[in-house]
């Protein structure tokens, strides 16, 4: 099969608040800078994928507004993922793959200031059983780092390890929101928000937007002599009920990765990938994306940053960036890991750079509890 | 008692139990605030402040938009706030509707008294149309090519309700 590659990127700071932008132009100020980065123009584009929520935006069918600055005035076929950028991005490779189109931009967005997170991440669940009950994105998240920590005896020290680790990694990203200079018992005793997470166990909701451009196998050698290909894709989704899930399993994941690596012939995940980014929205989660991955075995995710191999200086650098709990832009995270993911392969992450990447991981959630799942491995061959 | 059974197989007991279905109400506000960002801020500041509609000349293909936005719609050209120019408050109605169902303004919550005539104006100079609501409360007055120009609010607070209405400007654009 032929490949994809990802032949330009850009990103906006990730802030608390943009006033000084509506969200197609926080948007239009990413795509510009992906086609600067390609080289490229509107009139290069084949066709657009975006990525954005109706509720966070506020509107109804809200990509309709961000027509003009993804340059659909040409009259390009647009078609929006209401879901993470991750999807958008895989997305973008099967309709770049479909021959139809040599170069898709794939678009995400989301000001998460402009919207009531409380509200909105309870308007997920189900309205007749749950919703009334409270559950939201942080109450759902602290049942399963309950259950995470009761099944396998992960500590309160070791999610902290994860908070100090990419709070600190952020302070090498300027597009990071949080960078922060924590120890462990600042993180340890930062507010409760709902046992047993703390105010520092918990990412931000952030204003920001990412973009990047995929280009045909025959199209990227002639954009760019650097191309990142898209090794291998997969994603998976678990059921929606969390009652009916065992929470300190990440099966989905799982399922998502093993796609992913089949298509990237990666057999042994934790020697083969040299750096990963992964949607931490919570300081456990991270410990049970690495698990999912297959860098360690189930349960293992305390164990494994006990060991200091996900460190910047370790052998299997976990969120150079600061990762999502340090710039958390809900339905474009994601993309910004394919952003983040895509500058280790090329070699130009600047201070987060993790050295001789080869391999990285792209991971994007969907969903609360890491629901849905979508693995992306970028290479610096195809 | 636990386990047992609710049944519905009859015709006539599925009947009953239809009558008994329910429905659970929620509701929800959600508010937002939204950002102008730079060109919308100068659109309604200008329009508060200074009783003037704002647009943006592209300097590319020298068309005029209004409200002001970063990208010239026509040739994705990008425009600063240095680009932005008054432009005038009389135009032609180029389309009309007059609202015949209450409708709920989402600046107060409350319901807008209706009937109430509405247009696309096309402001002098301008190069694409301002949707706006029409004084004429005689309806079958309202008609393409009628003059108008804009009353702006005594009291203004930076919405687009600063402008009252567009009321007929009389012996001009007459049917
Ligand atoms: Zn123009």
């Amino acid at each position: 099969m032929k490949k994809v590659a990802i032949v330009g990127v850009g990103q906006t700071k990730q802030e608390a608040s943009k006033p000084h932008q509506s969200f197609a132009e926080m948007l239009y100020e990413a795509v510009k800078a992906a086609l600067n980065d390609a080289n490229m123009w509107f009139d290069d584009i084949g066709n657009v994928v975006s990525a954005s929520s109706d509720f966070w935006d506020g509107r109804t069918i809200s990509n309709m507004a961000i027509q003009d600055v993804t340059g659909t005035t040409y009259k390009k076929t647009e078609s929006k993922v209401a879901s993470d950028g991750t999807y958008a991005t895989v997305y973008g490779m099967m309709r770049t793959l479909s021959e139809y189109y040599d170069t898709t931009l794939v678009a995400a967005h989301c000001k998460g200031s402009e919207g009531n997170t409380r509200i909105i991440t309870n308007a997920i669940f189900d309205p007749l059983y749950q919703r009334a009950i409270g559950l939201d994105a942080i109450s759902g998240a602290a049942l399963q780092a309950r259950r995470y920590m009761t099944k396998y005896g992960i500590t309160e020290e070791q999610m902290a390890k994860v908070s100090v680790k990419n709070h600190g990694n952020a302070r090498n990203n300027p597009y990071a929101q949080l960078p922060m200079d924590l120890k462990i018992d600042d993180v340890l005793n930062s507010r409760m928000i709902s046992d047993p997470l703390k105010l520092y166990d918990c990412s931000p909701i952030s204003d920001g937007a990412a973009a990047v451009i995929l280009a045909s196998e025959d199209k990227a050698k002639e954009i760019t002599d650097n191309p990142v290909w898209i090794r291998g894709a997969g994603y998976s989704i678990d059921a929606f009920y969390l009652t009916d899930r065992d929470l300190a399993e990440c099966d989905s994941l799982r399922a998502a990765a093993s796609m992913a690596y089949r298509m990237a012939g990666i057999t042994d995940p934790g020697r083969q990938i040299d750096v990963a980014e992964v949607y931490d929205s919570f300081s456990y989660q991270e410990l049970m994306w690495t698990e999912g991955l297959g860098f360690c075995k189930p349960g293992e995710g305390g164990k494994l940053i006990d060991s200091g191999r996900t460190q910047m200086d370790g052998d299997l650098p976990v969120n150079p960036s600061g990762g999502v709990i340090s710039a958390h832009t809900v339905t474009t995270a994601g993309l910004v890991r394919v952003v983040e993911a895509a500058l280790q392969v090329r070699g130009e992450a600047d201070k987060r750079q993790v050295p001789d990447v080869n391999t990285a991981v792209a991971h994007g959630t969907s969903g609360y509890c890491g629901q849905g799942n979508c693995v992306i491995v970028l290479g610096r061959e195809k | 008692m636990v386990g047992a059974k609710v049944g519905v197989t009859s015709g006539r007991a599925k009947q009953e139990f239809n009558d008994e279905l329910l429905r659970i109400t929620m509701m929800v506000d959600i508010p937002y605030n939204f950002s102008a960002g730079t060109f919308g801020s100068i659109f309604f500041r200008e329009l508060k402040d200074s009783r003037r509609i704002m647009g943006i000349k592209c300097n590319k293909c020298g068309e005029i938009f209004v409200p002001p936005r970063v990208l010239c719609p026509e040739c994705l050209v990008e425009l600063s706030i240095d680009d932005c120019i008054e432009v005038s408050s009389e135009g032609t109605v180029e389309g009309f509707t007059v609202v015949n169902f209450p409708f709920i303004d989402p600046n107060t919550g409350k319901v807008r008294n209706y009937p109430y005539g509405t247009g696309n104006i096309k402001l002098d100079g301008v190069s694409n149309l301002l949707w706006h609501f029409l004084k004429e409360s005689d309806y079958s007055k309202i008609h393409n090519g009628m003059r108008v120009r804009a009353v702006f609010e005594d009291k203004r607070v930076g919405l687009p309700s600063d402008i009252r209405y567009f009321e007929t400007i009389e012996g001009e654009g007459e049917k």
